[in-house]
Order: C-alpha cells, then structure tokens, then sequence
C-alpha cells in the first residue's frame, strides 16, 4: 500500500512537470525582456518562455509567441505579463472559421469588392512623407524638429537621419507626425550635412528611399544667408509681417530656418 | 446524356491540340486553391522547422554559419543549395570541413532531363545524405500542388523534404516507401511567416539560439533585400493571393520543402479522391440534379426559366463549400467536373425536352419530363 502511494505520488509529480510547457518567441518587433525573480534578460527570436518567467512588452512593441501545438500568443500592447496571462492573448479566440470566411468571399465576390484594383504604367516608390524642414533646408538651431504626414491606415513610423560626412544613421520609431531631436546628439556636429527619411516600413530599403537633406549651419552663418534675402525681408515688413513670421516664412520657402 | 454532351464537348473542344491553351489555362485553375489562396485551414505555426536565408552569402559564410548551427544540436540541417562549380580554394576547404565534421546534414541535388545535378565533387562526403529538389511533376502545370516524396529506379531516390523527414525521425522508410511514392497533394499551412525564420547573420550575431536545439533547420533563399520584386527560387503555389491568373510567383522553394516537411512531421497527408470516384460522385450529383430539374421544369417552365441561374450559383457555391470542407478533413476532391457536368445538366433540360419528345414520337418512349 505504501509502495503504491509513493508510486502514485512520484506519477502526479513526473505528470506535473511535462504538463509545464513554454512558449518560442516567434516574432519581436521593438523589444521585450523576461523576468524570472528579480533578474532580466533581453528577448530575441527563438528564445523561449517558461511558466516562472514574466513578460515585458516595452511601448511599441509586439510580439508573437507560440506553444507546442502552433497556436500563436500575440501581445501588443505594452506592460507586463505573466505566463497565464499571455495564453489569453491566442490569436485562434476571434479567428473566424471556414463557413464564415467562405460566405465572406462569395459575398465579395458578387459584390465584385476586391476588382477596380489600380493599375499604373510607370515607376511609383510611394508617396514622400517628409514636410519640414523642406528638402535642401539650411538650419541653426539646438532643437531640430522634424514633421511629416501621416496616413489613417498608419500607426507606427520609422524615422531615418544620416550624417552624409560620418555615415552616421540612426533610426527611431514613432507613433506620432514629429519627432523632436537636440544638437547635443552625438551625430549632429555643426557644418555638416544630414539626410532624413520617414517610412512607413520598419526595415526599408534605404537604398531606394527618397531623401531630403539639410545643413547644420551657427548664427552667424545663419544671418549671413538671410542677408541674401534683405529686400524681400523689408517688402514683408512693409506689409506688417512681424519678426517672427518673417523668419517662418524664409523656412517654409527657401529652407533658411533658425527653430 | 449530360455525360455524353460533356464528353463529346471534351474531346471536340478541349482535347484538340490546337485548342491546347485553352486546356493549359484551365489546368492552371483549381477551385480547391481558394483554400490556400484564402487562408481558410486553421492557422498554426511551426518552430520546430526552422528556416535560415542565406540571402547571397558567401561559401565562407555558409561554414560558419553551418557551424553555429551544428552547436546548437538540431535534429538535422538541410541544404537547399547546389554548389555546382569550385570557387576560391580557402573558401570550399572552409565549407567542405563543415559539411563532413557535421554528420546531420541534408544536401541537395536535381534532376535536369536525363542528367542529375549535384554539388561539385569537391564537396563529396562519406556517407552523405542528399534528396533531390525537383517540385515540377509529370502533368503538373506552374502551380506546385502535388509532391513526390520517392522515385527512381527501384524507389532508392527520396525527395529532400523526404531525407529531412527521415532523418530527423518524423517518418520511417517503410512509411516513406509506401505512401509517398505517388503524387500527394501539399497541405500547405502558409508561407514564410508561419516558419520560423532567421536571416543568417543573426545566426551569425546570436549567442545562442534555444529554438535551433532539437529542431530542423533548412538553409535556403528567402530573399536579400526588397522582396516585393525578389523572384528567384520562387515559384506558383496555391498559396497565391491569386487564385485565377496568377502574375507574380508567391513562395520560395525553401518554404514549400518546410510545407512539404511540415505535412510529413504531422502525418497529415491528404488522402486524393480517385478519378473513379470522382466521376462516380458526379453522375450520382448530376442524375439527382437533372431530375430536380425535370420535375421544376414540367411542373411550371415559367419559374424554371427564371431560376435556372439561380440555381446554377447556388450548385456551384455549396459543391465548392463541400469540397472545401472535405480539403479541410484532409480529402481532396476535384469539385470542377461535379460542378461542370450539374450545371450542363440543367443547361440541358430543354434539349432533353426535344429529345424526349423524338424518342415517343419514333419508339413510344415515355418519361417523366412529359
């Protein structure tokens, strides 16, 4: 009797630990880390989650894992979760099954939905998000700010800047139609010339993007360029533009900017 | 006489040679590809097939990269590359000690007419693995659907998925001897996104890669840069976003060994309906379809006429249902001439009419339609 207790006991336990399982990091976009006690550890593709560890999803980013079966665990959204908490995000719980996804088609089908695709006879790379500073744009200033459009079907954009002397690129991901960068960054020095880019892909091929490019100038050099521009600045006085707009209007038109 | 029309219509139209385009754009088309092309099999993903682009890296490049795998313990690597001709001596010596020093590996070779092309004979190994690469059939259009998994002269040439299956455990050769030697149709579960994949330098990055351990790696092409206008190694499959008049080739040939290999790991092979019972299953639908037909047409022509399409849509949308339900149960069907020969079936009616109508006047033949 007490053989087959031990016995029975020892079977709950070996059943216990294969019924743990873990789940492969499939996809990783942005970045995450695991936490197991008061450790962490950067995740990357191919590593696995086990039960005692916990998920950091950081802001933006998103990643897919998956269990022994196949079924996949996606998390979106930032914050932190736990072994039981990420099997609630299957991807497999709204799936829609093959009844609803073929009357889906025929309806689209009948309603001819998916024809009047458009057709171009020429070389299209997409539209140029970029807007300011204007391409080929002279800037003096500290705070360099950086706009674009923006697209309703568009979340996340990717934003490129190259020191052209150094080769110098770096890259950021952002939400918004800004970004906000500082001339104590270590690719900014003075004098030197930039290129930028925004896209809409996290990995583009940055040989086949378009550009626009800026100088980083001082005051000095600065002042000397809108000197160029004296009677211009004086007509646009005349008509009672302040200072301000003045200096707005040479950004916006001829790309000489002081932000 | 549905079976005789279409017959006559077959040999007549489309077995004629000079019409054969129009034959080979119809055997381009399946109906059932709406299953693949649409994504409606149930959506799972694999990371025990582990795929790794080799994009164009060099043969010095492949050997380290061959290497880091190899420490890492998976079950098997297989090569999805031909290394047809010597290059720099340092650089094949490099990549020759990694092909022999690692004892799991898989490589590749293809049958090109009545010749075999295989790695340079530099690169011969002892006891070395190989299974052959060729996915195009006897009978088998650009679309690659079906796949053969042993051939040759007394069955001793398996196909490369068929060697990774074998050796990595997921298949016996008995099994493989006996069901893969006919074309089977390739379950596909999707494309790249549902493997997962590494591109060779963040195996070369990497420290450590705990998914490699105990999984199958293929080392194949899956693009270098710009993929959208990338088409080498790819090719036409069911999984194409088009299912009629396909412009643009969809998978690479690495991905559909990792389908291939994918559907033996799973033991889910799809079983083929035979031509027989394909035709059998048609005449029993179309005599069924006819008769309904005869009968709405005697009891008033009016309202036959006017529903005649309309049943015709309904036909041919709940066949294609079933046989996808049935291609979801692993049982493949070709719907078109169950569908094709109910719809003639019904197009038919009024010429049955004037038959029926000759046949009583000649030989006092009654029937049901008068």
């Amino acid at each position: 009797m007490g053989k087959s207790f031990v016995i029975i006991v020892c079977c709950c336990f070996a059943f216990s630990l294969s019924a743990q399982d873990s789940l492969c990091v499939f996809n990783l976009k942005g970045s995450a880390y695991s936490k197991i006690k008061s450790s962490f550890q950067p995740i990357s593709k191919g590593m696995f989650i086990t039960e005692k560890s916990t998920l950091l999803v950081n802001e933006s980013s998103e990643i897919t894992t998956i269990n022994s079966k196949g079924e996949a665990y996606q998390i979106s959204n930032a914050g932190e979760y736990k072994y039981s908490k990420i099997l609630e995000h299957n991807t497999l719980k709204n799936a829609k099954g093959l009844t609803s996804k073929y009357l889906k088609l025929i309806w689209n089908e009948l309603l001819k939905k998916n024809s009047g695709k458009t057709i171009i006879g020429g070389v299209f790379r997409g539209d140029i998000l970029m807007e300011f500073p204007i391409d080929s744009a002279s800037v003096a200033s500290s705070k360099l700010t950086f706009k674009w459009k923006i697209d309703e079907e568009t979340s996340q954009y990717y934003f490129f800047i190259k020191n052209i002397e150094t080769d110098e690129l770096i890259k950021f991901a952002t939400n918004g139609s800004e970004l906000s960068l500082y001339k104590d960054h270590s690719i900014f020095s003075e004098g030197d010339d930039f290129e930028w880019t925004v896209s809409t892909s996290e990995y583009p091929n940055l040989k086949n993007m378009p550009y626009y490019t800026f100088s980083l100038i001082d005051r000095a050099a600065y002042e000397a360029l809108k000197a160029n521009y004296k009677v211009l600045i004086s007509d646009l006085k005349t008509i009672g533009l302040s200072d301000s707009e003045i200096e707005n209007s040479l950004c916006e038109t001829y790309g000489i900017c002081k932000m | 006489m549905t079976f005789i029309v279409a017959g006559i219509l077959y040999v007549a139209f489309i077995n004629l040679s000079i019409l054969d385009p129009f034959e080979k754009a119809f055997k381009d088309f399946k109906f059932t590809d709406i299953f693949y092309s649409e994504r409606f099999n149930k959506e799972q993903r694999n990371d025990k097939i582990v795929i790794v682009n080799i994009k164009h890296a060099d043969r010095f490049q492949l050997a380290q990269t061959i290497n880091k795998i190899a420490d890492q313990n998976p079950k098997v690597i297989g090569l999805d590359i031909i290394f047809k001709e010597r290059k720099l001596e340092f650089m094949d010596s490099v990549l020759l000690d990694a092909l022999s020093t690692n004892k799991n590996i898989v490589t590749a070779y293809f049958h090109n007419k009545d010749s075999i092309v295989n790695n340079n004979r530099f690169f011969d190994i002892k006891n070395e693995k190989k299974g052959f690469i060729n996915l195009n059939l006897k009978g088998q259009n650009t679309v690659i659907r079906d796949f053969v998994g042993v051939k040759g002269k007394d069955n001793k040439e398996f196909a490369f998925a068929t060697q990774l299956a074998l050796h990595a455990g997921y298949i016996t050769k008995e099994n493989a001897l006996k069901e893969l030697k006919k074309p089977i149709p390739i379950n596909y579960i999707g494309n790249k996104d549902v493997f997962l994949n590494f591109d060779l330098e963040e195996i070369l990055e990497l420290e450590k890669i705990p998914a490699l351990n105990d999984a199958v790696v293929i080392l194949g092409y899956l693009s270098d840069e710009n993929e959208q206008f990338d088409i080498e190694d790819k090719h036409f499959t069911p999984l194409n976003e088009e299912w009629v008049g396909r412009a643009k080739p969809d998978t690479y040939g690495v991905v559909i060994h990792a389908n291939i290999l994918n559907m033996l790991s799973k033991q889910n092979l799809i079983y083929r309906v035979s031509v027989f019972t394909t035709y059998l299953i048609a005449f029993v639908l179309c005599f069924f379809t006819v008769c309904f037909a005869m009968k709405l047409y005697k009891h008033n022509s009016f309202v036959f006429d006017i529903t005649e399409k309309m049943m015709q849509l309904v036909l041919s949308v709940v066949f294609l249902y079933l046989a996808l339900l049935s291609l979801q149960a692993n049982i493949y069907v070709s719907v078109v001439p169950i569908i094709l020969l109910c719809l003639l079936g019904i197009e038919m009616i009024d010429y049955y009419e004037h038959l029926v109508k000759y046949l009583n006047k000649k030989f006092k033949w009654e029937s049901h339609l008068l």
